[in-house]
């Protein structure tokens, strides 16, 4: 789906419009509109600063202070030689590089991948305040709790086709999460796991309680057809 | 373009050093520093024309593969992700190609080779000694001609002697149009063959690139026996009857078919090889 949205292959049946645009026409002024953080990536042979100056350039919302106070958050030089550096780093630059473009699309595929856990929480904390409401991030990632604070819409895809679609604030109205010692006396639960500490369940909402959202729990569910 | 240049601009100094160096020693090399008596016991060892050809010739092998090396980040997965998705046209990702692999290049190769050749003659002749007499060649200029690119046009030059007077006759023979055009386009076809290599194979292109052209050459010559076999029954084997015959302007018929080739097949290569990056898919 990725793949489709930013224009790398070709839908085999149907049309994709995005914003007016074919993606798979690629037209640069959607190129320039849309980016996509691949889960594998490779860099040719230079500093940061001369990636920066080859491509920023391309992107006409490019913020260079945007890309300079992440690179402060990220701790990224940029004389560094992007070979030269961790895949993490590598990563982290990927996605400040992508967050400064402000383009109205982005596309990360597994952005947590290869970061560790602090980065993890740098991300999160960079990823909701860089982005704004004119932007729409798309974010596929198997690491569901990595990212958990900072989405608003879940979609689950199987086998290509959209089983679950579900606005965060919708999910917490209807679905109740968790965890108790044993399922005895609890009625109505839709989903449970054992745990260490007892099962994590997921029951209907009832007298308006909301409790933060389990995602992971809340995908097996919906793997399970349990919801 | 700016694009590319920011990112491989070392990689081009380097290439054109190197390629400064290496013609330079390749040319010096061949040039001869030694000489026996006088111009007309030397004559076997003059540096002509053919034999600045013959480095030029083998020197193109160094333009193909810079030209075959276009497209770079075609040749992996991850790295054609990132080349399709920068925000520039197609036309603009395979013109720039074109224009500094292709354009560029054979620009910069054709004054480094010039260039190197003026610089190995001026040195050589400087250094050209007489074995006879161990001291410097006084006419060494004319041991080594100077290299120009009108060589290229240049069959044959050299002194015959009149059969009336016995005075020398500077002789002078120069290839057909024809023959020099269709050469040069067969060495372009090549070029641009080299140049869509990426765009058709993702890996070991050049390799590929090889043993395509080689097939293509031997589907040739089995049509060539195929339609000897048809139009001349009397032929054997694999042999190719290739009847010759000149036309009113003096063309020779064979000449005209590989000029054909030679000039056709580039307006087909780019055009395809635009469309296929288009079409490019992960």
């Amino acid at each position: 789906m990725l793949h489709l949205i930013s224009g790398l292959i070709q839908p085999k049946a149907g049309k994709i419009n995005v914003n007016g645009f074919v993606p798979f026409e690629r037209n640069p002024n959607y190129l320039a509109d849309v980016y996509m953080v691949p889960e594998e990536f490779a860099f040719p042979p230079i500093s940061i600063s001369t990636y920066v100056k080859a491509f920023s350039p391309l992107y006409p919302n490019f913020d260079h202070h945007k890309l300079r106070d992440i690179f402060n958050e990220f701790e990224l030089h940029p004389t560094s030689n992007l070979n030269k550096l961790s895949h993490g780093q590598r990563k982290k630059f990927l996605i400040a590089f992508a967050l400064s473009t402000n383009c109205k699309m982005l596309v990360f595929d597994e952005p947590t991948n290869g970061l560790d856990i602090p980065s993890k929480s740098q991300f999160r904390k960079i990823l909701v305040s860089s982005v704004t409401d004119e932007q729409l991030v798309i974010i596929s990632t198997h690491q569901v709790k990595d990212i958990d604070t900072v989405i608003d819409t879940v979609v689950v895809i199987e086998n290509g086709t959209i089983i679950y679609q579900e606005n965060i604030d919708e999910i917490a109205q209807k679905l109740y999460f968790d965890l108790v010692p044993s399922l005895a006396g609890i009625e109505n639960v839709l989903y449970h796991e054992q745990c260490t500490l007892g099962q994590r369940i997921i029951v209907p909402t009832s007298n308006g309680n909301e409790s933060s959202i389990d995602l992971e729990l809340l995908f097996n569910a919906i793997i399970n057809k349990t919801i | 373009m700016r694009n590319d240049l920011l990112i491989n601009y070392k990689k081009y100094c380097l290439a054109i050093l190197v390629a400064f160096i290496l013609g330079f020693v390749f040319l010096y090399g061949s040039m001869p520093r030694l000489v026996y008596g006088n111009e007309m016991e030397n004559r076997w060892n003059i540096f002509s024309s053919s034999r600045y050809m013959n480095i030029f010739l083998a020197s193109i092998v160094a333009l193909g593969a810079l030209v075959g090396s276009s497209f770079p980040d075609l040749g992996s997965k991850v790295k054609t992700s990132n080349y399709l998705l920068i925000p520039a046209s197609t036309f603009e990702k395979f013109s720039s190609q074109f224009f500094i692999r292709v354009i560029c290049g054979a620009a910069i190769f054709l004054v480094l080779f010039w260039v190197d050749a003026r610089l190995a003659r001026a040195i050589s002749v400087m250094q050209m000694v007489d074995i006879k007499t161990n001291l410097h060649y006084a006419n060494a200029e004319h041991i080594i001609d100077k290299f120009n690119y009108g060589m290229i046009f240049l069959y044959e030059k050299g002194i015959s002697y009149s059969s009336e007077t016995g005075s020398p006759i500077e002789k002078i023979v120069y290839y057909k149009p024809i023959e020099t055009w269709g050469a040069s386009l067969f060495i372009v076809s090549i070029g641009l063959y080299l140049f869509s290599v990426k765009l058709f194979f993702k890996k070991l292109g050049l390799v590929k690139s090889i043993i395509s052209f080689v097939a293509l050459f031997f589907i040739l010559f089995l049509f060539m026996v195929i339609f000897s076999h048809i139009f001349y029954p009397n032929t054997v084997g694999f042999e190719v009857m290739l009847p010759s015959y000149t036309f009113q302007n003096g063309i020779d018929n064979v000449e005209f078919w590989l000029f054909l080739i030679g000039f056709v097949s580039p307006l087909f290569l780019l055009p395809l090889g635009y469309f296929k990056l288009k079409e490019k898919q992960l």
